[in-house]
């Protein structure tokens, strides 16, 4: 795992405190307190059901927490419409990648644009993402429902950095892709950590994720149950939390 | 009869009708007896609207499908009433080209009504037979067809219409007391329909078609049937509507009319009979009492100038208000009998004879395999879901079903009951083979299924949810099943309203009283704590001792999943890569490394 | 038909159609973005014509009469957004359709006690009532001025769907209203644009359809808006594309029907049109363009 320059000491730019979010009667999430540094990747893992993608959705602003609160270097973003907290520096990809599907590849990424005012810079973007992500540069003018699911991934990854997010969101990125998919997939999140980019990393490819990540935390039904740098945490301890074995229990 | 009466949730209905009843006699014998003839006028426009609307109540309050087009059987039932009745000689100077049959015509009353309720019947049979089968936008774009095709017809067909001119000379046989009869029987009608079995269940597609229809719903076919019913109900209102107007035209088929209607069922709520009465009650004298200043009022000594229009723009006011404060309807979904039961101490229900067995299913004539898929392919537009998957359940088996997600486990379920046609590969229950059978028969002939996410039909009592699966109703068959999966204490209460985990054990009663020979659970314990997960595996070994069921048990807990199961077989990426105990299963390599990851220098081909 | 008459129905058919399928595309749009069927569309047509008579009562040109009337259809469409879809944001398809129902009746009634409830008269340019000659074939002038400017307004709202920021954030919205939140489109403003953009096409259609007609009633949104519906249901709810098409074909199909009908089935002509329609949807629900709707399990 390369290091990356933090800012030790410095406030984290992401911080997420008791939140609690509620789906009707379901108790999605139970006061979940999660830190990012500038620069970090954190993941964060757990099996089905365990609440990750209600804590990236509520991050986003697509969800409103029950009690909690959200804070993006300092400043709360809590219960704001996603469209604002796009504007304040998150950008969302979501599950199941979500592109446009009769909207081209540069036209997805344009929208990924849309709260950017200069044309020049973004237009620098897209050329430079075109660079990064080769695949979408060749086909810039095909419809986005018609990539390949990999294809698509990328699609989505590159949509959510056109506006320039400080803080980017990554909820499952590998889901449903074959592994040749997955592993470009992670070389692409590899090269983003190396220019700095912050990440919030959900994944169930735990393996994959504890090589890329600074820090991890685990959550189960809901509560934060683990977190530490991820070389720390031994890969026996995540087994028995997916297969819901106890620390006593033998596999 | 008796028997009918025995469910708790009938005898209740028929106090409400008794009460609705009491109400709309009360209110004709007053007007009657006190008031002017302008009253005894209004209350009978509001006793023919309340038919009117029980009507449009039984189709678009219980189907929850909006439909246009029913305006057009009133008008079907008012002609033919018309024609049957206006005695020959006046019908000759409007329509001297009539076909001999109805040129002679000269019925009564209820002849006319009853001809009338049968032609429509029979109309609607033959016009919705294709209409049904339709989605519901397009079914609601059909009936929009439906209004329009009629009016072009009346407006047009003048040999038997008279066209634009209308029909006059019609009797006025309808009395106040006639309109009474009228409205109480179709009160009765509506209620005793919504309770009815096919009632039920079209409800019950209502809240959630592929919930329906994968336990055994003809979701079509009790559509059909509610279409036919509240079609023939609007001939016979439109029937005794024509026999108190005298003369009329057209025009009073069209939108007006069918705005006019549609206003009184939202306003009044429209899954409840009550809320259609009480919207027409409301409706009606709204129009009465604003037709009035729309003919200039005065008011002490000041005179308000005549206002054109003032009906239908107060009453379309009134619609977007009430929208917005009470989107549900004044009554919601509450009928009159549970005003009362507010003001009762709730009863809490008896378990009921807990000793009730619910009956072993029968075993399969053959090796004890009471379903098997074999070799499933499905693919996604390109994606391949499922490749080669075969599955076996013997009678009193459970199966764990596992992988990580996206391996196919919902989708294979779903090939299994009916829900999706496999691309290859063939499914068998209890020996015979059910491929290609819609999801409603497959339920029949006994697999039955809980869903991942949860399918309750959720403006459904807990009673309700379980009733309207099953066929023969036994009130005690229900009792057992609600007592078994601890839900007797909250079987009243609506579905949407329950606590998480009392949501997902209705799902697995729902299923269980089906009494099915295979039972198929997606996620039964997602979401629960460790107790309530201890209680299911409880539970369903308990559903397997009793019915000698087979299980497919699909869950993320694998403690939950080990502890339950005789076999587990785990799915990746369409494909099976382990079957066996869950010791094996636990210690295969394989089936970790599903879960955890591929090892980084496994992975083939450039990073 | 000869060919002579071919050619001049099918510039009636295009004409009729371009109206056609203005209005189902806006209402297509609303639909698509907003998630409701606008009944009180075709109100914006009836505002548009009696905002024309007002401007013609001023001394106004033609011209200046028919700007008025496609902005006056634009503000009204989205002030009735404001005042009376926005409170009811979340509510069901039912609720929604019927409020516009309300709405609808609300403004035709307004109409009728304000202004009066008997047609009036909309002065349009003799020029209307020319027809071009191209040897055999006659064109009536009207006609060929309505299906181009149907043309070019369709093809200059292509250019802006395709080319604008804001157009693309609309397209985007239409397809996955949740995800555009969360790129960064406003909720808000794409609806308001919408509605703007539909009332915009309601006033050009109803511009069209006065010119034909030459009278204005508070009744005249009537018939249009049953056209659109039905022509946007044809292609496909929601779907822009198809609106367009469903529009242009529900015209050549009238047209060709009320040509080639016998005189005693000619009442039926719309009916017939109807039956054609329905038994479209039977064969094919979603539409002509349609995606068939997946369920998810």
């Amino acid at each position: 795992m390369q290091s990356v320059p933090k800012h030790e000491g410095a406030a984290p730019l992401l911080s997420v405190d008791e939140l609690s979010v509620s789906y009707g009667p379901i108790r999605a999430l139970h006061e979940v307190t999660i830190r990012i540094d500038r620069g970090e990747v954190v993941t964060v893992l757990g099996p089905n059901g365990a609440g990750k993608t209600t804590l990236l959705r509520t991050i986003a602003g697509a969800l409103r927490p029950h009690t909690g609160s959200v804070s993006l270097g300092g400043e709360p973003i809590t219960g704001l419409a996603p469209e604002d907290v796009v504007r304040r520096g998150v950008a969302l990809v979501p599950e199941g990648r979500r592109v446009f599907p009769a909207l081209s590849v540069e036209e997805n990424l344009l929208v990924g644009g849309i709260t950017r005012r200069d044309a020049e810079g973004l237009q620098a973007d897209l050329q430079r993402l075109f660079a990064m992500f080769p695949i979408l540069g060749e086909r810039r003018g095909q419809a986005a429902g018609t990539l390949s699911g990999g294809e698509q991934q990328q699609l989505a990854i590159a949509r959510a950095l056109m506006s320039r997010p400080s803080l980017l969101l990554l909820d499952e990125p590998s889901l449903g892709l074959a592994p040749i998919a997955v592993g470009r997939i992670f070389a692409l999140i590899s090269e983003l950590r190396e220019q700095g980019e912050t990440m919030l990393l959900v994944e169930q490819n735990v393996h994959r994720a504890l090589e890329i990540a600074d820090r991890a935390y685990v959550l189960s039904v809901g509560r934060v149950v683990s977190e530490g740098p991820a070389a720390d945490l031994a890969r026996g301890d995540i087994e028995r939390t997916y297969l819901g074995l106890s620390a006593t229990e033998g596999a | 009869m008796r028997e009918w009466i025995s469910s708790p949730r009938r005898r209740r209905a028929m106090l409400g009708v008794g009460m609705l009843i009491a109400v709309l006699v009360a209110l004709t014998a007053a007007v009657v007896a006190l008031g002017t003839d302008l009253s005894r006028r209004t209350l009978i426009v509001f006793l023919l609207n309340a038919m009117l609307v029980l009507g449009l109540q039984v189709f678009i309050g219980d189907t929850g499908i909006v439909s246009f087009g029913h305006v057009a059987f009133m008008g079907m039932g008012a002609y033919l009433t018309a024609l049957l009745t206006i005695p020959p000689r006046v019908k000759a100077l409007q329509v001297p080209d009539l076909v001999a049959l109805l040129a002679h015509a000269h019925l009564g009353l209820i002849p006319a009504v009853v001809v009338s309720a049968l032609v429509t019947a029979l109309v609607a049979a033959v016009l919705g037979g294709g209409l049904i089968r339709m989605q519901e936008g397009a079914m609601a774009m059909a009936t929009l067809a439906l209004l329009v095709i009629a009016y072009a017809l009346f407006q047009n067909w003048e040999s038997v219409t008279r066209g634009t001119l209308g029909l006059f000379g019609i009797p006025a046989d309808t009395t106040a007391w006639v309109a009474l009869a009228g409205a109480a029987v179709f009160v009765v009608v509506a209620r005793v329909y919504k309770e009815s079995r096919a009632g039920l269940r079209v409800r019950a597609a209502r809240e959630d078609p592929l919930a329906a229809k994968a336990l055994g719903t003809n979701v079509v076919r009790v559509r059909y049937g509610a279409w036919i019913l509240s079609a023939s109900m609007m001939g016979a209102a439109g029937s005794l509507w024509a026999l108190s107007v005298l003369a009329f035209d057209p025009n009073q088929f069209f939108f007006a009319a069918t705005f006019s209607l549609l206003a009184m069922l939202v306003v009044g709520g429209k899954t409840s009979v009550t809320g259609a009465v009480l919207g027409a009650a409301v409706v009606t004298f709204l129009q009465d009492t604003l037709s009035r200043v729309e003919q200039g009022v005065r008011i002490g000594s000041i005179e308000l100038p005549r206002l054109t229009g003032t009906v239908d723009f107060v009453i379309a006011l009134l619609i977007i208000v009430s929208l917005i404060w009470r989107p549900e309807g004044v009554m919601g979904r509450r009928e009159i009998e549970d005003l009362l039961r507010r003001f009762r101490r709730s009863v809490p229900q008896k378990g009921g004879d807990q000793h009730v067995a619910l009956g072993r299913v029968e075993a399969p004539a053959n090796d004890g395999a009471v379903l098997s898929a074999e070799a499933i392919d499905k693919r996604f537009q390109g994606l391949i879901a499922l490749s080669g998957v075969s599955l076996t359940v013997a009678t009193g088996e459970i199966l764990g079903l596992i992988g990580p997600n996206g391996s196919g486990k919902t989708t294979l379920l779903n090939v299994v009951s009916g829900i999706l046609p496999p691309d290859g590969g063939r499914v068998r229950l209890g020996g015979r083979d059910v491929t290609s059978l819609p999801p409603h028969q497959v339920a029949t002939l006994g697999l039955a299924r809980t869903f991942q996410n949860i399918r309750l039909f959720s403006h459904l009592t807990v009673r309700e949810n379980v009733s309207a699966v099953i066929d023969d109703d036994d009130p005690a068959v229900v009792t057992r099943v609600l007592g078994w999966l601890q839900l007797d204490d909250v079987a009243d209460e609506e579905a949407a309203n329950l606590p998480y985990g009392a949501q997902r054990r209705l799902e697995i009663a729902r299923a269980v009283a089906l009494r099915p020979r295979v039972l198929l659970l997606d996620e039964p314990a997602a979401g629960m704590n460790e107790n309530e997960s201890d209680g299911l595996v409880r539970t369903i070994r308990q559903i397997r001792d009793e019915l000698g069921c087979g299980l497919v048990v699909i869950d993320h807990d694998l403690r939950l999943i080990m502890q339950l199961c005789d076999r587990i077989q785990v799915l990746d990426q369409g494909r099976t890569i382990a079957i066996g105990s869950p010791k094996e299963v636990a210690d295969d390599p394989a089936v970790i490394e599903a879960y955890i990851g591929r090892n980084e220098a496994e992975v083939t081909g450039p990073p | 038909m000869s060919p002579a008459e071919f050619v001049q129905q099918l510039v009636n058919a295009l004409s009729l159609g371009s109206i056609y399928a203005l209005l189902a595309l806006g209402l297509s749009m609303v639909y698509g973005v907003f998630g409701m069927l606008n009944f009180a569309y075709g109100e914006l047509v009836t505002i548009c014509g009696y905002s024309m008579l007002f401007a013609s009562h001023l001394g106004a040109p033609f011209v200046v009469m028919a700007l008025v009337g496609i902005a006056a259809a634009t503000v009204a469409s989205v002030l009735m957004e404001l005042i009376a879809f926005r409170p009811l944001r979340n509510a069901s398809f039912m609720t929604l359709l019927f409020t516009s129902f309300a709405v609808s009746q609300l403004i035709e009634n307004v109409l009728r006690q304000a202004i009066s409830p008997r047609p009036k008269g909309v002065p349009v340019p003799d020029l209307f009532d020319n027809a071009i000659r191209l040897g055999p074939i006659t064109i009536g002038l009207l006609p060929l001025i309505t299906a181009g400017v149907g043309v070019v307004s369709l093809y200059g709202l292509t250019l802006f769907l395709r080319r604008s920021r804001a157009g693309l954030s609309m397209r985007a919205a239409s397809q996955d209203f949740t995800t555009a939140r969360l790129v960064g489109v406003r909720a808000n403003r794409v609806i308001s644009l919408a509605f703007a953009i539909s009332g915009v096409l309601a006033g050009i259609a109803g511009v069209l359809w006065i010119s034909r007609t030459t009278a204005v009633a508070p009744t005249t949104g009537f018939t249009p808006i049953l056209e659109a519906f039905i022509a946007s249901v044809i292609g496909g709810l929601g779907n822009l594309t198809g609106a367009v098409i469903g529009g242009f074909f529900l015209g050549t199909l009238e047209v060709f029907l009320q040509a080639t009908l016998p005189g005693t089935l000619l009442p039926f002509a719309q009916a017939v049109s109807l039956l054609v329609i329905v038994g479209i949807l039977y064969v094919r629900p979603q539409g002509l363009m349609g995606t068939r709707q997946q369920v998810r399990v």
